[in-house]
C-alpha cells in the first residue's frame, strides 16, 4: 500500500523534542568516581521521592 | 519493504506517539496521524513513500525485509517476571531500625535504598556497613536527606565496598569520598528525571503493574512496615518479631492493592505518551471504574508541555476535570490552545 501523509507543521514541532537517557543521568563529577550514566543498571528507577515541605 | 525493528515500541498519546528504542534507550515522537496510517498497513513501510520512509529511517527505526521473511520476526513478549519477592526495599536508617537490619538477611530482595537523615546515628551507620558487606544485593542505593551529618564517616566506612553504590543527594551535602573504586554513581535529578525512567525493565513492567508501588516495601525509622512512604497502612513492625518474614506481610490482602494499577487504567495518564516509561509516586484513588490522582502531574499530555517549559498550563487552567470517574474537557478549546502554543 502506498500512501502519502502531510505532517502538519504543528505536529512536526511537537515531535521535535527528543530526550535521551544520557541527559537524565549526566553525572556531576566532584570527588566521586563517576562515569556517565548507567548507574541504575539492575532495577532502574526512582524508588524514593523526598516528601514535599 | 521495511518494518520497525522489533526492539522499537510505540505508545500513542493524546497529541503524539512516543517511539521507544529499547536498545539505545532513546525516545522519539511522531504524529498520531502517522501512527494511524502505519497501523492500517500493519506497521510496514514501502520505500516509495519517501516522506514517511525518510523520516523514520533517519532515526534508525527501520529494517529492510523481503516479503519471504516478513513473518519470521515475531514481536517480543512484552511481559516481565521479576524473580524476587521485593524489587526494592526502602529503609529509613535510624538507631532503632538499624538494630533490626539483620532480620532482612534471608529475604529475597533485589536491591535496597537506604535513607540517611537527621535520625541516622553513627552506630546505625556501622550496623548498615556490616549489613551491606554481607547481603547478596549487587546494588545499594543511598539517599541523603536534610539533617544527615555523618557523610564523611559513612564514606570512610564504605570506601572498600565493591558493590554498585547509587547516590541520591537531596540534602545537597558535600560528599568527600576517599574510595578509589569506580563503582559510585551520583544520580542527578530534576523534574523530568524524577518522573521518567527510560529503560526496558520499566517499559515491560508498566504493562501490568504500577512501576512505583509494585514489589516495593518501605520500612520507616520506627520500624513500621508499609508498601511505600506515601501509603498510610502499616503492616507490622520489625521490632515486634525475632524474625522478618515478608510472606506474612504479603498475606494481608490489602498490601498489594496498588501493585497492579496500570497507567492505562488511570485518567489523564492513559492519554499520556510517556505512560509506559513513567514512575509516579502519587497515590491513585478509585472513582467508579477509573483511577485518578488528586495532585496533577508535572507533564500535561493534552498540550505536550512539562511544567518548567514556556507555555505550560495545568489541567485546571485548561478546565480539564475529572468528575464522577470520567474526564471532561473542551476539545475544541484545547485544540486552539495547543495550536497557539506550538505554532510559529
Amino acid at each position: 500500500m502506498i500512501y502519502k501523509i502531510k505532517l502538519p507543521i504543528i505536529i512536526k514541532k511537537i515531535q521535535s523534542t527528543e530526550i535521551k537517557e544520557k541527559s537524565f543521568h549526566e553525572i556531576e563529577s566532584n570527588s566521586l568516581q563517576t562515569k556517565k550514566h548507567l548507574a541504575r543498571e539492575i532495577y532502574p528507577r526512582q524508588s524514593f521521592f523526598p516528601e514535599k515541605k | 519493504m521495511y518494518q520497525f525493528f522489533k526492539n522499537i515500541f510505540l505508545t500513542k498519546g493524546f497529541n503524539r506517539t512516543l517511539v521507544y528504542d529499547s536498545l539505545t534507550s532513546k525516545i522519539h515522537f511522531f504524529p498520531n496521524d502517522l501512527y494511524d496510517q502505519l497501523l492500517l498497513n500493519n506497521f510496514r513501510i514501502d520505500k516509495k513513500n519517501n516522506e514517511v520512509f525518510e523520516f523514520l529511517n533517519k532515526k534508525g527505526l527501520l529494517q529492510k525485509i523481503s516479503d519471504d521473511l516478513v513473518d519470521c520476526f515475531i514481536d517480543l513478549d512484552d511481559e516481565i517476571q521479576i524473580p524476587y519477592d521485593i524489587a526494592t526495599l526502602v529503609f529509613e536508617l535510624s538507631g532503632s531500625s538499624s538494630k533490626n537490619l539483620y532480620k532482612l538477611k534471608n529475604q529475597n530482595i533485589l536491591q535496597y535504598n537506604f535513607i540517611f537523615a537527621d535520625y541516622t546515628s553513627l552506630k546505625s551507620i556501622e550496623l548498615f556497613v556490616d549489613f551491606i558487606n554481607e547481603c547478596e544485593s549487587d546494588t545499594i542505593e543511598l539517599t541523603f536527606l536534610n539533617g544527615f551529618v555523618y557523610s564523611k564517616h559513612l564514606f570512610e566506612l564504605i570506601k572498600s565496598v565493591k558493590k554498585i553504590i547509587l547516590l541520591n543527594n537531596f540534602a545537597g551535602i558535600k560528599i568527600d569520598d576517599p574510595s578509589t573504586h569506580k563503582n559510585r554513581y551520583l544520580n542527578s535529578w530534576n523534574d523530568i528525571h524524577f518522573r521518567l525512567s527510560i529503560n526496558f525493565i520499566n517499559y515491560l513492567e508498566s504493562l501490568k503493574h504500577h512501576t512505583y508501588f509494585n514489589k516495593k516495601v518501605f520500612i520507616n525509622k520506627d520500624c513500621e512496615i508499609k508498601n511505600s512512604q506515601e501509603t498510610k497502612e502499616i503492616y507490622g513492625n520489625l521490632n515486634n518479631d525475632n524474625s522478618f518474614d515478608i510472606a506474612k506481610v504479603f498475606k494481608n490482602p490489602t498490601f498489594k492493592k496498588l501493585w497492579s494499577i496500570k497507567k492505562e487504567d488511570t485518567l489523564v495518564c492513559q492519554d499520556c505518551e510517556f505512560r509506559r516509561l513513567c514512575v509516579d509516586n502519587r497515590l491513585p484513588i478509585k472513582i467508579k471504574n477509573n483511577w485518578v490522582h488528586e495532585e496533577e502531574c508535572n507533564y500535561n499530555p493534552y498540550i505536550s508541555k512539562w511544567s518548567h517549559e514556556d507555555g505550560f498550563k495545568s489541567l485546571k487552567e485548561l478546565d480539564i476535570i475529572t468528575k464522577n470517574g470520567y474526564l471532561e474537557m473542551n476539545k475544541e478549546k484545547l485544540s486552539l490552545i495547543t495550536n497557539e502554543l506550538w505554532e510559529g
